[in-house]
């Protein structure tokens, strides 16, 4: 067991691409570890001929995840774009692990980020020293990159500045980083593409250039598509947290998940599962990612401060917490929710009770 | 693939017989069989449909004819019993019936005859057969990894060794696939099936050349010397004593988004435009060309696409296509490139492509000498059913809605209505809920006319109506349409329960209409964010409900979503934000009047519970404005839900010094409405209101004064009179033995405020002294 709180997919993974690297017979890009196909069988799991199991990263739709292999594999950039909690983050980063075997290069969009972090900076006692040579030059990891011809990351692209933004530009149509102080220019080495993020809900944010935006080809991941899908992530996600933080608390029943689920997924696509009753909409965005977080919370209380075992009182505050983020809007929805379904539905009651103990603020 | 071509030996068919296995509406099918037809033409042509289409064949060959069409086929005396067989530019037995008809070789219809299989009760859209029987190769394709069909096609086609032609090897793969899909054909499909049979023994011989074309589904079973088949004698027995009804069939016109099987067309396609496009786009590159369309489309709806971008696409999508195995792109790799490129990743200007390319907007044209809707029949009938005349001069006629056959009536009457068939004429607003109904009937050609006009829907009043419903039902959600109004659903609503087909089955899926539109509603009511436009339709849904009763139809439907609409106006109106501009109050105010008019309805029932609670929220809570909290509180005090001391508490309250002068008056104004001047009748109300005005102090008095009289200025003459009789008479001053009803008949129709001005000096004149301590109006 490593000593970090979380470790690198191309290392956690190792022996998963390993087995993939040498069962790949299709053809593969140059520089890329695995072929389309075999980074494909990576994300979305499979058994290969000698019976490695590739557990699936991603769990959702074969096509989208085609799609942005497909655009890696043509050298247009891609665009992630989804909710907060879609697995954006998740999938570039496995993308790059299986792709380059490093998920390292990594710009974090922020409303500071600079010219300097998407191309390179300056060492500058170096620079004093000795002028501007080559030495004194500090790549940054998108330079690194396209030297070594691998993937870039960038996270929450449309948070950069839209003028900082566009020093992409050049970057992904001439595949060039120009240096004016040494006159020289990186070239890009095949293999080189660049794999951004950016929340959905954020647009309006800084707004893509359209020069940009046409240099994307962009891949929506949308939150889970059958409830099946969403109670296996969460699973997976609720079992790997207990272990991580070592929560002694037997993980929720079936039906437990199965509920907190339903009441994320009803909220967020505003109607109820059988398709009968439609909802008002929340302002959050009740992505599985705060299912999961919601219901580690709740084990946490039932671990720390309850008897070990979940109940619904230790999920209510922070189901509160997650449904409730504007609170002119939402508590009136969040109360017609309560009243009109989750009060009249069978076996619910328990979850009822506990819901609407707490104080609503209407 | 290529296991279907290593076949073992198959008994060849004579060679004078060619069985040509198609996929209904496949483009690639329907180039196959062409270019076989051109090849080998046959002497005769035996197509996979009922001999009923034999004497209507000559509109497959009509210049004027626009495709799609379709054939419908009904049962003549129950004309709601009825199949319809559409057809485009793209279906294989269109293109097959045209060369023939070219080159005047014979055709003939080896079906079952619709007189049998309607009479057997089960018609190919109700026994729903499962898909890989519906469509068998749209089944491998999916077994093959390849999710357009037209795409395994064309793969099959193009990697088929040069000696077996596509229709052998499709045969034997049906062989394959029916001896693994086995289980029992349904009775009407193994009458079928014989009856081809029979058909084609009857044709063959004498050395005619012979081409069948068929559903591939059945091309295994068709070849009349296959020795593994039934033979002649056990068809025929099959075949003998089957029941027959009397079927006729006319063209109509048909649309693309009619084609497409989100319209619940089972044989239908999942993308009309999609495999027109491949029609005609033969021999040209129509990757390109389509996506060139899609980006055309785009511009012309106001999105920037540059060709860079289609180029984007183009190359996206050939290299998804290689991950895929694919040797070209798809429907499948064309849209999801469409999506991550020209469309940005935004599923909303896709389904522009969805909506305009994928199915396309094509309506079809039928000849009129061609058409003979059998609606007008069905008219005639159920007037003479009815007993109703058609005079071509206008007659009433009075219905009573507790007579069965007034009710029937009615509901036919109310069915042409909604066909807009200009014939009967409610005479009284629609909204009463009595049971009475009085109707204007006045027949002119133009009726007669637009029946014809009508028959496009269905060949009955009834069908007709049910189909207009459900597509107008289907248009709600479409793209780009202007946003549809809730009161126009409850108007559509309310006409199809009055016509009495609210329990009517939705065409083409298995839900009522009624319970579709209150999905709908629901829906709508749902995404309206607007919970005044939610007040607004409350009180209609409501009355929509009580209509019940008197209509005999199942008012559960509304039930749900009245309640759910309870549940929401009270839960929404505390933080409602209303308008408090003095000149704009009126509106709310009597909105919320009959808002509180409809839950006293609803509250009979006791289901509205909840609605005086949040009145009295709205009453109590300090930001409500003060007219909105007067009118609640009016009507809380009207429902016997405040007592007195609370009301007098709340008034006190509403005239406390801090509280501004304006508020305050609006607060009062809203208590004493103008529109419902409850306190010139609630003796109760008025002595709190009188004892409040009482107890002030002078100070306080002549502060309050000016609001005071500004209110009850605004009470009509009458209820002022009254007013003032009784506070008078409530003091035992000597006051007024005016008569009131005097004053009542000339305050009609006259604008009270100008009427007041020459009051004082009347009463000066007459000598009146209102006295009463000074303090009444005037």
């Amino acid at each position: 067991m490593s000593d970090q709180v979380r470790e690198r997919p191309e290392v956690e993974f190792a022996r998963e691409l390993r087995a993939l690297e040498q069962a790949d017979t299709h053809p593969r890009p140059v520089r890329w570890r695995l072929s389309p196909r075999g980074v494909a069988t990576y994300l979305l799991g499979g058994t290969l001929p000698d019976g490695t199991v590739i557990t699936p990263k991603y769990i959702g739709s074969r096509r989208l995840i085609e799609v942005a292999i497909a655009t890696l594999a043509t050298d247009r950039a891609l665009l992630l774009l989804g909710l907060p909690g879609t697995a954006k983050t998740w999938v570039a980063e496995h993308l790059a692990a299986a792709i380059s075997g490093d998920s390292t290069l990594l710009v974090q969009g922020t409303a500071g980020t600079t010219e300097e972090t998407l191309r390179y900076g300056w060492n500058y006692a170096t620079l004093l020293a000795k002028g501007p040579v080559e030495e004194a030059l500090v790549p940054g990891p998108i330079m690194r990159a396209m030297r070594e011809g691998k993937l870039a990351r960038i996270e929450e692209l449309t948070r950069i500045p839209t003028d900082v933004e566009d020093s992409l530009i050049t970057i992904l149509s001439e595949k060039l980083l120009p240096i004016p102080e040494l006159n020289l220019a990186v070239e890009a080495r095949k293999g080189f593409n660049l794999i951004a993020t950016a929340n959905s809900r954020d647009r309006g944010v800084n707004e893509l250039s359209s020069a940009l935006r046409r240099r994307f080809n962009t891949v929506v991941l949308p939150v889970p598509a059958t409830i099946e899908d969403e109670i296996e992530i969460v699973e997976r996600r609720v079992a790997m947290l207990g272990s991580t933080f070592g929560l002694p608390v037997e993980l929720p029943a079936a039906h437990e998940l199965r509920r907190i689920v339903t009441i994320f997924r009803e909220l967020r696509s505003g109607e109820t599962l059988d398709g009968r009753t439609r909802l008002k909409s929340l302002s959050g965005s009740l992505s599985p990612a705060e299912a999961i977080s919601v219901i580690g919370n709740g084990l946490a209380l039932a671990a720390h401060f309850g008897d070990g075992s979940l109940r619904p009182a230790d999920l209510a505050a922070g189901l509160r917490g997650v449904v409730i983020r504007d609170p002119g809007a939402d508590p009136p929805v969040w109360r017609e929710y309560l009243e009109n379904v989750v009060r009249h539905r069978e076996g619910w009651q328990d979850l009822y009770q506990a819901l609407s103990e707490s104080p609503d603020g209407v | 693939m290529t296991v279907f071509f290593h076949c073992r030996s198959m008994p060849t068919p004579p060679e004078q017989v060619k069985l040509y296995g198609i996929r209904h509406h496949g483009p690639g099918s329907a180039r196959a069989l062409c270019e076989a037809l051109v090849a080998e033409p046959p002497d005769l042509l035996l197509v996979e449909g009922p001999p009923e289409v034999e004497p209507l064949l000559g509109t497959f060959a009509d210049s004027r004819v626009e495709l799609p069409v379709a054939l419908v086929h009904y049962v003549t005396d129950t004309p709601d019993r009825s199949v319809h067989s559409p057809y485009a530019v793209f279906s294989p037995e269109w293109q097959a019936i045209n060369f023939a008809l070219q080159r005047r070789i014979p055709i003939r219809m080896i079906d079952l005859p619709l007189r049998h299989q309607l009479a057997m009760g089960e018609v190919e859209g109700e026994d729903q057969p499962a898909v890989i029987r519906r469509d068998p190769l749209a089944g491998l394709a999916a077994a093959a990894g390849f999710e357009d069909p037209e795409l395994w096609w064309e793969h099959l086609v193009e990697q088929r060794p040069p000696d077996i032609t596509i229709f052998a090897a499709l045969r034997e793969t049906m062989r394959l696939l029916r001896a693994g899909t086995g289980g029992p054909l349904s009775p009407l499909e193994e009458r079928r099936e014989a009856w081809m049979r029979r058909e084609i023994r009857l044709a063959a011989g004498g050395g005619t050349r012979i081409a069948v074309v068929c559903g591939a589904w059945h091309l295994p079973v068709l070849d009349p010397t296959d020795p593994g088949l039934p033979d002649e004698l056990s068809d025929e027995r099959l075949l003998s004593a089957l029941p027959s009804v009397d079927v006729r069939s006319f063209w109509v016109p048909w649309s693309d988004r009619r084609l497409a099987r989100s319209s619940g067309y089972e044989a239908g396609l999942s993308a009309p435009g999609w495999a027109l496009h491949l029609w005609e786009s033969e021999g040209r590159d129509r990757t390109t060309e389509w996506l060139t369309r899609s980006a055309a489309l785009l511009r012309a709806h106001g999105h920037e696409v540059p060709s860079a971008a289609v180029i984007e696409t183009a190359r996206l999508a050939t290299s998804l296509a290689a991950i895929r195995g694919l040797t070209r792109p798809g429907l499948a790799e064309l849209s999801e490139s469409t999506v991550a490129t020209l469309c940005g990743g935004d599923d909303e200007r896709f389904e522009l492509i969805r909506h305009h390319l994928l199915i396309g907007g094509r309506v079809g044209r039928v000849p009129a000498d061609a058409a003979t809707p059998p609606l007008l029949e069905d008219w005639q009938r159920q007037c003479r059913a009815l007993r109703l005349e058609p005079q071509a001069s206008a007659n009433v006629i009075n219905l009573d809605l507790r007579q069965p056959l007034d009710l029937r009536r009615s509901r036919f009457l109310h069915q042409l209505e909604l066909l807009e068939i200009g014939w009967g004429r409610r005479l009284e607003a629609a909204r009463t809920a009595s049971f009475r109904e009085s109707w204007s009937l006045d027949w002119s050609p133009r009726v007669a006319l637009e029946l014809n006009q009508a028959g496009m829907n269905g060949p009955t009043v009834e069908t007709a109506v049910i189909g207009l419903v459900t597509r107008r039902l289907a248009r709600l959600p479409e793209m780009g349409m202007r946003p549809v109004e809730i009161t126009e659903l409850i108007d559509l609503f309310g006409r199809t329960l009055l016509a009495g087909i609210g329990g009517a089955r939705v065409e083409g899926s298995a839900g009522r209409i009624d319970r579709l539109i209150a999905a709908q509603l629901d829906r709508l009511t749902v995404d309206q964010a607007d919970l005044r436009t939610l007040m607004m339709a409350f009180p209609s849904l409501v009355y929509l409900e009580r209509y019940g009763n008197v209509h005999q139809f199942d008012p559960t439907t509304v039930a749900t979503i009245v309640d759910r609409l309870v549940n929401r106006i009270s839960i929404g109106i505390t933080s409602l934000s209303w308008t408090t501009s003095r000149e704009d109050s009126g509106e709310p105010l009597s909105l919320l009047e009959e808002v509180d008019r409809a839950m006293s309805i609803v509250g009979r029932t006791n289901r509205a519970t909840i609605w005086p609670a949040s009145l009295r929220r709205l009453f109590r809570k300090r930001d409500t404005p003060g007219s909105v909290a007067g009118v609640a509180g009016l009507l809380l005090w009207q429902a016997g839900e405040l007592t007195s001391e609370e009301l007098a508490r709340a008034i006190e309250r509403a005239f406390s010094p801090s509280v501004p002068a304006a508020e305050a008056a609006a607060w009062i104004e809203g208590l004493v409405r103008p529109s419902s001047p409850i306190i010139a009748h609630d003796h109760q109300l008025l002595r709190l209101i009188d004892g409040w005005l009482v107890s002030l102090d002078e100070r306080r008095f002549i502060g309050v004064l000016p609001l005071l009289r500004r209110t009850f200025a605004r009470l009509p003459i009458t209820d002022r009179h009254r007013l003032g009789v009784s506070i008078a008479g409530a003091d035992r001053a000597e006051s007024a033995d005016l008569e009131p009803t005097a004053i009542a008949t000339c305050g009609l129709g006259i604008d009270p405020d100008r009427a007041e001005l020459p009051i004082p000096i009347l009463t000066r004149l007459l000598g009146l002294a209102l006295t009463g301590k000074g303090r009444t109006d005037r």
